[in-house]
């Protein structure tokens, strides 16, 4: 019921970078390795991207078909035989996913030692997706951190990034207003979403801008989601400065859950008037469950997306 | 405000439960803390919550636990008293008298009398004034004023006295003290009884009240403690009139019968009412009647409720005069023996064998209640004068008929009697024996069970007058009388029809004989009265000289029987006084006969005094104690804030350990009540050797603790018991050593103690075991081996030590073993016992004196073993031998056989230790007679 080692109205005072280095020194490692592993749990299922398409990267080399510009044919393939070739080009869609983690003061919460807090459940979720994502092809970053990448080692380089985040932007609740991306971009948001909704629904009509699709997962603790507190009780939050006193909790119970349910309901309306879909996750769940089903939305999203792309492709652009 | 008497010794503090409304307020906003918990999503709370549902009030329940709480530790601090002593008004601050009735009548409630008048001198020590204790029992002396200490003391000394006694004397002190100080305060611990000059001394103090400035209190029990007024002996049983002045609790009270040795022969509960008097029977057996000693009413601490019995009060004095031939080789066929054995449990009789003229001259002057003359003819000039006198005076007489009144009579008789009786069922008659029938109405004797296997073949008949019926008591079933009777001046003439003996019927041989006999003699000794009967009270045997009886146990005020003091003087046998100072109640005499002294006369009673024509403040002497609050307070904070403490615990809402913290208060508090309530005492179980001493027989000594006497001890008894094993039946086991201060003693018929003179006394609760265990009848043999050191005049150490030992202990009186005495033939025939020496004396209980001339025994014994024999001759040193049977240590005139003869005398000791007297049988009365030369 408590934080890691020390009570949450400590927390915000120990910001110096000893505070830091203990974090770094203790905190990442086991997270890569569990984001490791939960990737490798789906890995097998994934398949790569791999087809021609307009892009930068060489795909094949393909005959060259009748009434072809002869401006395309590679002479280099095509000296070696009687046939000219074309260079193909990799399928390179402008598609690219931009993860955000929620590191916020409440999202550090956790309810007991048996689970993890919500944070390192939510980059744990977010190292292995960008791992799988990179699997399969895709190129993803951080918002506000990293540019789109797919190399190998995506889980080091992001658990870098993470660790050497700027406090400012740890302590942020929603997702930086701005982010530089391109037509076709895919936002993935890890957070509790205990923002007001107003602002919630400002940053999110600002990411889908220009189209841009997305995917929330809100993670919660399990108080959050069943309020077990009985008889007399004071509630404080995060920082410690507002508290809350009930003779008994078990009467306050079901009034929360409803409003905590209809706090959710709102945040998935929200996100599905702007298209994007929502899922809920719990930290004593399983966190490769909460993976497979952002995968699974992320590749009918990709469905969609070439589908729609295959109708523009013909140009060739 | 109440009507509790409450006082407080520091009344401010209570100015603070001003502050009980404030701290109400306080504990109403400030409830307590519960456990904080971190959640998140607290912002949604806020939109659903209301302020007033999230401000939180303290439950009503803990509010009030506290202001109590707080109440009571301020109550507390306040000191509290419940019943608190009341000042004394500050206009009286002389000196204070108290004056203390100290009769019999005041003892059941002696301790709470001297709590009171030492309340009352304490606080006048601290008021600082003076103080004289006065008894009220003591009028010789002048009132003097001292102080407090020496009224304390004074107090200490006094103990109720057995008679009550003159208030009036008393008159004259009071007048010189309040002359002397005016403003003295006198308070009278009265007993709350009249007469004895009560009310005038009530009077005098209420004058001094009234004219000058004393302020006096009367200071009474509730209620005077109930008394015995008079016990009488009737044919069913002692009739006990007891007197109570208030009705006694509903628990029935007890009147109880005691012997001489103060065991409990009867118990009879009965219920009293106020201002009566009641009459409880005591039923007891005949033969039982006769050891009763005492009676007394239980718990009830005064010498008023005790009544003291002597013979007087059992028996009648029977006189009888037969002229049989008959010598005592055939007691069976005289009239006598019948009449003389059935009147024994309830009579004595004095039977008078010589002449007829003589033996009714010693007869009348003793005063019998009852002459009983069995088949005496015609009496001479002399005698029918005598007996006529007699009768008219108030005797009655009572004739046996037979052969001598069948051929002559007089007219001593009741009825006319026809000479010539009748013969039933004889070899010329047709008629069968009779039985006796029901007895009817109209006779005294009505009521009594007539059996239906008395036949009568001959008898006396009477001539069929005019009363004949009404002098018949009790008649045959032809109605031919039986029994007639007449008044004849102011005492009466009884006749029986048949005779004494089984010649003419089989009367004698039924109990109806004895039933009749004894109603007889009760209407005898009623019909004489108490003036009639003035005999000499011990038997004259005994006292040649009979004019004075010294004193021999006397009562004290709280009914016990104790050591005569130095004021009591001898009585004269013929006094009927009240008590008084010279003359205190209790026994006088010997313990062979003894007279009986009362604290009631026959015919006094004891009234209440009446207070009513008196204006003198009266106080109960049973006012309750003050009681200190602050304990009691301060015990219900601790047990409220524990209450609070467990609340404060329901209230919390850890989940999981609320339960086990909840368990775990409560069975610390449990820890709290276990530890309480185990004071009552519990039986110790018996250490496991002395399963061994239970079951067979052992010879045990005391182990002294010096390790050469114990161990001669042991060899000497354990070579004891091999020759008892050897010689006699007996099969003693292996002699045990005892601690007398630790084991068990009820084991052990017989103790061996070698008295080893530098070791320390025994305390007094190991002496109280020894005097348990000869009560019980265990036998002590103390063995001071010092024959060789005494000499006349001389107390050797041991002597002084087993001195010492035995002074506070309740022996019997001792003498050197007579040659003649049971233990020297228990066994063997011995002179005396030897040990290692042979000059030293053995002392043994000392026998009663050999009672009649005629019936000396060759072998005495007493009734019981003797508890104790104390012997000089070092006997374990003589009996011990090794393992091989050589002696252990030379005997002092070096003589083998006495070590034979002292090994003869421990046998016989054991012998007598566990059979008794039996020995004192006229067994072997031939042998023994032989032996010692007759």
């Amino acid at each position: 019921m408590k934080e890691r080692e020390l009570p949450a109205h400590h927390q915000v005072a120990l910001d110096g970078a000893q505070h830091n280095a203990h974090r770094l020194a203790t905190f990442f490692p086991p997270l890569i390795m569990s984001a490791r592993a939960l990737a490798a749990q789906l890995a097998q299922g994934v398949h790569g991207r791999r087809r021609a398409g307009a892009g930068d990267q060489f795909w094949q080399f393909r005959p060259l078909y009748m009434g072809e510009s002869v401006a395309s044919i590679d002479w280099r393939r095509s000296a070696r035989d009687q046939h000219f070739y074309v260079r193909e080009r990799e399928w390179e869609g402008a598609h690219q996913v931009f993860i955000w983690v929620n590191r916020s003061a409440t999202m550090r919460f956790r309810s007991d030692d048996n689970l993890p807090s919500k944070e390192e459940r939510a980059l744990v979720l977010a190292l292995a997706l960008s791992d799988l994502l990179v699997r399969g092809g895709e190129r993803v970053g951080l918002m506000g951190m990293s540019p789109a990448l797919s190399t190998r080692r995506i889980i080091e380089h992001f658990a870098q990034c993470f660790e050497t985040q700027s406090e400012a932007a740890r302590h942020a609740p929603l997702p930086p207003a701005y982010a530089p991306h391109g037509s076709r971009a895919h936002f993935v948001i890890l957070s509790d979403c205990l923002s007001p909704l107003d602002e919630l629904a400002a940053c999110i009509s600002a990411l889908a801008q220009q189209g841009a699709r997305g995917h929330v997962l809100l993670v919660h603790d399990p108080i959050e989601e069943t309020f077990p507190f009985e008889g007399h009780v004071e509630l404080s939050d995060v920082g410690n400065i507002e508290h809350m006193r009930f003779g008994d909790g078990a009467a306050v119970r079901q009034r929360y859950i409803e409003r905590f349910e209809r706090h959710r309901d709102d945040v998935d309306q929200l996100c599905r008037a702007q298209g994007w879909s929502c899922a809920r996750h719990r930290t004593d769940r399983a966190a490769a469950h909460a993976l497979l089903s952002l995968q699974m939305h992320m590749a009918g999203d990709a469905a969609m997306d070439a589908f729609y792309m295959r109708d523009v492709s013909g140009l060739d652009v | 405000m109440f009507d509790l008497p409450l006082a407080f010794a520091s009344p401010w503090v209570l100015s603070a439960l001003i502050g009980l409304p404030i701290l109400y307020y306080f504990l109403r906003m400030m409830p307590p803390r519960p456990r904080i918990y971190i959640f998140p999503p607290l912002m949604l709370l806020r939109d659903i919550i209301t302020p007033q549902q999230s401000a939180q009030t303290t439950p009503w329940w803990i509010l009030i636990l506290r202001m109590l709480i707080a109440a009571a530790l301020i109550i507390a601090v306040s000191e509290p008293v419940l019943f608190p002593l009341q000042p004394v008004s500050g206009a009286h601050q002389g000196p204070l008298v108290v004056m203390m009735d100290d009769g019999w009548t005041s003892a059941a409630s002696w301790q709470s009398r001297r709590a009171f008048a030492l309340a009352h001198i304490d606080r006048a020590e601290e008021e600082g004034r003076s103080v004289a204790l006065v008894p009220l029992s003591d009028a010789g002396h002048e009132i003097i004023m001292s102080d407090a200490a020496h009224g304390r003391e004074r107090l200490n000394g006094l103990s109720p006295r057995s008679f009550l006694p003159d208030h009036a004397l008393f008159k004259s002190h009071l007048r010189a003290i309040t002359a002397l100080y005016p403003h003295a305060h006198i308070v009278w611990l009265s007993d709350g009884v009249g007469g004895y000059g009560a009310e005038e001394f009530a009077a005098a103090l209420d004058d001094a009240v009234s004219h000058a400035d004393v302020s006096a209190e009367i200071v009474r029990d509730e209620c005077v403690p109930p008394l015995i007024e008079g016990v009488s002996n009737p044919v069913e049983g002692f009739d006990v009139a007891v007197k109570s002045f208030c009705a006694l609790s509903p628990a029935p009270s007890f009147v109880r019968a005691l012997d001489i040795k103060g065991r409990v022969m009867a118990r009879v509960p009965f219920t009293a009412l106020a201002h009566q008097m009641t009459h409880v029977r005591v039923a007891l057996p005949l033969e039982l009647r006769n050891d009763v000693a005492r009676i007394e009413l239980e718990n009830v601490a005064s010498a008023g409720a005790v009544w003291l019995l002597d013979d007087h009060s059992h028996r009648a004095r029977v006189g009888l005069v037969s002229d049989e031939a008959y010598d005592s080789a055939q007691p069976l066929l005289s009239a006598s023996y019948y009449i003389t054995k059935a009147m024994q449990p309830f009579a004595d009789v004095r039977y008078e064998r010589d002449d007829i003229s003589h033996a009714l001259d010693n007869l009348v002057r003793d005063h019998p209640a009852l002459i009983v003359l069995a088949d005496i003819g015609a009496l001479n000039t002399q005698s029918y004068g005598l007996m006529d006198d007699y009768v008219r005076k108030g005797g009655v007489l009572l004739r046996f008929a037979g052969p001598h009144m069948l051929a002559s009579a007089d007219d001593l008789e009741p009825v006319r009697v026809r000479r010539g009786g009748r013969v039933m069922g004889g070899a010329l008659s047709w008629e069968q024996p009779k039985h006796i029938a029901p007895i009817d109405s109209t006779s005294p004797l009505f009521g009594m069970r007539v059996p239906d296997d008395v036949l009568v073949r001959q008898q006396l008949l009477a001539e069929p007058d005019v009363g004949l019926r009404s002098a018949t008591w009790v008649a045959l079933e032809d109605g031919t009388p039986l029994v007639t009777a007449k008044k004849i001046g102011q005492g009466m003439i009884v006749l029986i029809h048949v005779t004494a003996d089984t010649t003419w019927s089989n009367l004698p041989l039924s109990g109806f004989f004895l039933d009749l006999l004894h109603r007889i003699s009760d209407e005898a000794v009623r019909v004489s009265g108490p003036s009639q009967d003035q005999p000499p009270l011990v038997k004259p045997e005994v006292h040649q000289s009979p004019l004075l009886l010294a004193p021999f146990r006397i009562l004290d005020g709280f009914g016990v029987l104790g050591a005569p003091p130095a004021s009591a003087h001898a009585l004269s046998f013929d006094f009927n006084g009240p008590v008084s100072v010279e003359h205190p109640a209790g026994y006088y005499g010997t313990r062979e006969g003894m007279k009986a002294l009362n604290v009631l006369m026959p015919a006094t009673t004891i009234e209440e005094l009446d207070l009513t024509p008196f204006h003198l403040t009266r106080a109960s002497l049973h006012a309750p104690a003050p009681i200190d609050g602050r304990g009691f307070l301060l015990s219900l904070a601790f047990i409220l804030l524990l209450c609070d403490g467990i609340a404060r615990i329901c209230l919390s809402s850890a989940w999981r350990p609320r339960w086990a913290m909840l368990a775990l208060m409560i069975v610390a508090l449990m820890s709290f009540g276990v530890h309480e309530g185990r004071a009552q005492m519990r039986d110790k179980p018996m250490p496991t050797e002395f399963y061994e001493a239970a079951l067979s027989t052992h010879l045990a000594y005391v182990v002294t603790g010096d390790g050469k006497v114990d161990s001669t001890s042991r060899a000497g008894l354990m070579s004891l018991s091999r020759a008892l094993a050897a010689r006699t039946s007996l099969q003693p086991a292996d002699p045990i050593g005892v601690d007398i201060s630790r084991d068990e003693l009820s084991f052990f018929p017989l103790l061996y103690w070698p008295i080893v003179a530098n070791r320390p006394q025994p305390p007094a609760q190991t002496l109280d075991r020894v005097a348990r265990f000869m009560r019980q009848g265990g036998t002590l043999i103390f063995d001071t081996r010092d024959a060789l050191s005494q000499r006349a005049g001389y107390v050797t150490p041991e002597g002084q030590w087993l001195q010492t030992m035995l002074t506070g202990m309740d022996i019997p009186p001792l003498q050197i073993v007579p040659a003649n005495h049971v233990v020297t033939k228990t066994f063997y025939l011995l002179t005396h016992f030897v040990g290692r020496t042979s000059v030293g004396e053995s002392w043994i209980e000392a026998l009663p004196a050999p009672s009649d001339k005629m019936d000396i025994t060759p072998v005495r014994a007493g009734d019981n073993v003797s508890p104790l024999i104390i012997t000089s001759n070092d006997l374990a040193a003589a009996w011990a031998t090794d393992a091989y049977g050589a002696p252990l240590y030379p005997l002092i005139p070096n003589d083998e056989r006495q070590r034979e003869m002292a090994l003869r005398g421990g046998i016989n000791l054991v012998m007598y230790v566990l059979t008794g007297n039996y020995k004192a049988d006229q067994v072997h009365v031939h042998d023994l007679l032989e032996r010692l030369g007759h």
